[in-house]
């Protein structure tokens, strides 16, 4: 007898032992789920939800429509075009800057006669 | 192909498959119990469809092999995560245990022991062979290698089996 047919004695053996103990199929074989396995209060939860989905859709106020008269765009001014008359005010031609006379009163001191 | 087929085929093949799960989680009762009640549902919520490419045999027993193969994994990773070690130790007492209560004979568990030695590769493909009589390329669809690779280690198992059991006082046959 060669190893194979050793082995195929002995895994033959193997097999007889195992086939002893082998789970019935239906411990085994998972059981089929029920068609609904929700139960009814999840149903109604969900049908609450629905409903109150509708009611507000139903009462949301309606987008406000082309109502509005054109007329109240010509009337409309920015509030910032004020500043803009302030910018042309001649500022440069009337008055001089603290800087110039700062720098006039600088050349007539003597730094030797303050010490 | 229907729940109802499904079913049918399952029940057909369950006492090779518990077989065939038995040797992919190192012979443990009740593991490969777990493992095949995953592989069934597998089947049947569609999670594994079978494509009819190859023998329905042949490809559950694919499907076994992975459900254990993510059993095995899941156990390391609770493994790593250290809390699971003192239950892992209690799962690898109960094979003994059930071993008993069942009164498997000497020679049987001497020779699981010794199949148990061999690398996981060179064991699927011997039990494919010769306990599911499977070919060696059906063997290698199974085990999702090629078929070079399988014959080698069937090569290579069938000579370390055999040495082993060859040394062995109960296995005399293999003397001769």
């Amino acid at each position: 007898m060669n190893t194979e047919a050793k082995l195929r004695k002995s895994f033959q053996e193997l097999r007889d032992a195992n086939a002893r103990q082998v789970p019935a199929f239906r411990r085994v074989m998972p059981r089929p789920e029920p068609a609904s396995t929700l139960p009814w209060w999840r149903w109604a939860m969900g049908a609450a939800v629905l409903a109150s989905l509708i009611v507000l859709l139903m009462i949301k106020p309606q987008p406000v429509g082309d109502s509005q008269p054109w007329s109240a765009l010509s009337n409309w001014s920015a509030t910032t075009d004020e500043l803009l008359t302030v910018a042309n005010t001649p500022w440069g031609n009337t008055l001089s800057t603290p800087t110039d006379s700062w720098i006039e009163n600088s050349t007539q001191i003597n730094p030797k006669e303050t010490l | 192909m229907d729940e109802s087929e499904l079913r049918a085929q399952l029940e057909q093949f369950h006492p090779v498959s518990y077989g065939w799960a038995l040797s992919c989680c190192a012979h443990n009762p009740m593991e490969a119990e777990d493992i095949l009640q995953t592989a069934y549902l597998k089947v049947l919520d569609g999670r594994a469809r079978f494509d009819g490419r190859a023998a329905f045999k042949t490809w559950l027993f694919a499907v076994i092999r992975h459900t254990a193969a993510d059993e095995r994994r899941r156990r390391w990773l609770h493994w790593l995560r250290l809390d699971g070690y003192r239950q892992e130790r209690n799962d690898d007492v109960q094979p003994a245990a059930r071993g008993d209560a069942l009164e498997q004979t000497e020679r049987v568990q001497l020779f699981r022991e010794t199949l148990a030695k061999l690398p996981r590769r060179q064991q699927e493909v011997l039990h494919l062979v010769f306990y599911q009589d499977l070919t060696i390329e059906d063997a290698a669809g199974v085990m999702g290698v090629s078929l070079g690779s399988a014959r080698t280690h069937y090569a290579r198992g069938k000579q370390h089996l055999g040495d082993w059991l060859q040394q062995s006082e109960h296995f005399n046959e293999y003397r001769s």
